[in-house]
């Protein structure tokens, strides 16, 4: 089934954190690739491990912290048990990431231009003297209009959305193969938002460099994603092709994820609610299928355990336990949205 | 950036204003005058009398107001009637004894509290770190007078390694021998400062340096693939000097304006010492011109915390 190498290629990855002196999973298992060129999207609530998969491909994890177990290849180079030296040549070069707020994210000290600039100090791809040129090419290449005057200026005196456009140029400088872009539009205003999403993809098309997406924004993954991963409580529940995921949805999880997800057809409906959250670090038993302790009728299914290996009912499509075989909606058990109360109650 | 200094500068006119409208009320609301204490039983009434007309001292106020601000400007800041001599005299010979003291101690301060708080915080939880906080909460929690009193009793009196009390030896002669002597007469109070005095630049150095380590850019510089050690310099070092610069400007001008107990405690000449002696003798004048100056220097000070500021912080430049 393997047409042309991955880029990046993780299998059976787990990462455990030491919180007060016990050491707890917060990913399980995970097995996702990227291919040069494609638009991997992984999505998930808040707390299901998607930025922290994201640090570990970076190996950004505070080592006396963490522990990174499995296999993560990148182009070819083994992180988990890379040295730090080994790993700085990596970042930046092989791999360029952007961050949720770009405000916080660039240093509000330097200007615009040496922080681009500082991202091709760190490795020799670019030779010296054409430092300059390339910042302002590539703050150009972003869709900044003035860049010489913006390379000038401080991250405080520009727009969220353009200071998200020097984050992607600062990311891009070395011209990477693989960009990780971890919740890329969440700090932005909605109309920016497009923009930037736009921007990454063309970006992407031009350069043919594969991209981790990660997000929760279910209308993002539809725009611009060649294949999806699910996650829940640090385990990929579902994975495939952005079409057999979103036009076949498996996974109880994916499937109330899709149906929670408002859209112009279901407006004047109530809108879907997942009970619950997803569990704390410590409460989370993974040889079982975690999501199923908040759909209320599926109880008994929750306490099964289940397989590390996936089924793959079709070719590539790739999802978790058994509970998606027989999997139905029961409404009678869902409480409506909140918002949707209160526009009743009003 | 001149303009802001301009503007700084122009903040600085009313405030001063302001402040010797305040210094002079204070000094009129005080009991008797710089006569009183010269009165005793022999003094003819009459001779009190004239000689306080002669000073102008039944004047209308406003008039001795602007006659006391118009001798400011001539440099005129009145004579010490305790020790008889010019006020700008006396402040001349003790700045000078103030500023190698003040210059000294807060080179040590520095020198001292920046490397202890990187070493503790690039070291969290370390022995080093447990070591130099507990230093730190220790000294921090003893008054700074008992800690002079003890450094003076220890090196000075037991152990004589140092002298107790002057700025410069009456057997020195010559410009080396003199400087030399002042050297070894500024050794243990601004050793006493810099030793007990780090509490306030380490803590805020190493708060700030953990609250640098995990901030968003140091996470996007390491991403970038540079080294650690320019990581820690460039961003987490350098961000975290602010709140540390943020003080400076006051630190400065504490050079000048002299440490009441510090140089009391020593024995050293310095202006804090002037001060307390102006207090304890009602030299008014010299009480007058010294929280005049000093006044001055918290003015200049808060201007100077200003400028460095919106020199080192790009956010609070005005444009």
């Amino acid at each position: 089934m393997i047409i042309g190498k991955n880029l990046l290629e993780a299998k059976g990855v787990g990462v455990d954190f030491r919180i007060n002196g016990e050491w707890l999973t917060a990913l399980y298992n995970v097995d996702l690739s990227v291919k040069p060129g494609e638009v991997l999207a992984l999505v998930g609530e808040s707390g299901s491990g998607k930025s922290t998969f994201a640090m570990s491909v970076m190996a950004l994890h505070n080592p006396n912290q963490s522990r990174v177990t499995g296999s993560i290849m990148l182009d070819g180079h083994q992180i988990v048990d890379a040295t730090e030296a080994e790993m700085r040549e990596l970042r930046g070069v092989k791999v360029g990431m952007i961050f949720q707020d770009p405000l916080s994210a660039l240093n509000p000290l330097m200007k615009i231009g040496d922080q681009i600039q500082e991202s091709m100090s760190a490795h020799s791809i670019v030779p010296k003297e054409q430092w300059q040129e390339h910042t302002i090419k590539l703050l150009d290449e972003v869709g900044i209009s003035k860049p010489e005057l913006v390379a000038d200026q401080f991250p405080h005196e520009l727009s969220g959305g353009m200071r998200q456009r020097v984050m992607i140029a600062i990311a891009i400088a070395n011209e990477p193969d693989l960009l990780i872009a971890d919740e890329p539009t969440t700090a932005l205003d909605v109309t920016i938002q497009a923009q930037i999403l736009d921007l990454i993809k063309e970006i992407q098309a031009e350069k043919n460099i594969g991209v981790l997406l990660i997000t929760h924004d279910l209308g993002v993954v539809a725009e611009m994603a060649d294949s999806v991963a699910v996650m829940y409580a640090g385990q990929i529940v579902e994975r495939g092709t952005a079409e057999q995921v979103f036009e076949n949805p498996l996974h109880p999880y994916t499937r109330s994820l899709l149906r929670a997800n408002p859209s112009l057809d279901t407006l004047n409906d109530q809108l879907y609610v997942i009970p619950g959250v997803v569990p704390a670090l410590s409460e989370m038993d993974h040889s079982r299928d975690l999501f199923l302790e908040r759909v209320p009728w599926m109880q008994e299914a929750a306490k099964e355990k289940v397989s590390d290996v996936p089924a793959e009912p079709e070719e590539g499509h790739f999802v978790r336990g058994n509970a998606w075989k027989d999997f139905k909606f029961q409404d009678g058990y869902l409480e409506p949205g909140r918002g949707q109360k209160e526009a009743q109650s009003k | 950036m001149w303009k802001l200094i301009l503007r700084r500068f122009l903040i600085m006119i009313p405030q001063l204003i302001l402040m010797t409208i305040l210094l002079f009320a204070l000094a009129k609301m005080m009991p008797g005058d710089p006569f009183t204490g010269r009165f005793s039983a022999h003094t003819d009434i009459h001779t009190l009398l004239r000689l306080r007309r002669e000073a102008g001292l039944d004047d209308p106020w406003p008039t001795q107001y602007f006659r006391w601000i118009n001798n400011i400007f001539h440099g005129n800041l009145g004579n010490s009637f305790v020790l008889q001599k010019p006020v700008a005299t006396l402040l001349g010979q003790r700045i000078q004894n103030t500023v190698w003291l003040g210059l000294l101690s807060l080179g040590l301060v520095y020198t001292i509290g920046i490397p202890t708080a990187v070493a503790s915080a690039t070291h969290e939880g370390s022995f080093r770190d447990r070591f130099w906080t507990t230093y730190n909460s220790i000294t921090g929690g003893i008054p700074a007078f008992v800690i002079y009193i003890f450094m003076l009793f220890l090196f000075g009196f037991t152990l004589n390694w140092f002298p107790t009390t002057g700025s410069v030896s009456i057997d020195a002669n010559g410009f080396w021998p003199v400087l030399g002597s002042r050297f070894y007469h500024l050794i243990l109070p601004a050793l006493s400062v810099a030793l007990f005095s780090t509490v306030s630049l380490f803590n805020t150095l190493r708060t700030s340096l953990l609250d640098a380590r995990s901030a968003d850019y140091v996470r996007t510089a390491r991403a970038k693939g540079v080294s650690n050690k320019r990581v820690f310099w460039r961003h987490i070092f350098r961000n975290s000097m602010l709140p540390v610069a943020s003080t400076f400007g006051f630190d400065l001008v504490g050079i000048f304006s002299g440490a009441v107990i510090l140089e009391t405690v020593f024995g050293y000449p310095g202006m804090g010492r002037l001060f307390v002696q102006s207090i304890t003798t009602r030299d008014y004048t010299t009480m007058n011109a010294i929280m005049l100056f000093s006044g001055t220097l918290t003015l200049i000070g808060s201007m100077l915390n200003d400028i460095i500021m919106s020199w080192v912080d790009p956010r609070i430049r005005i444009k």
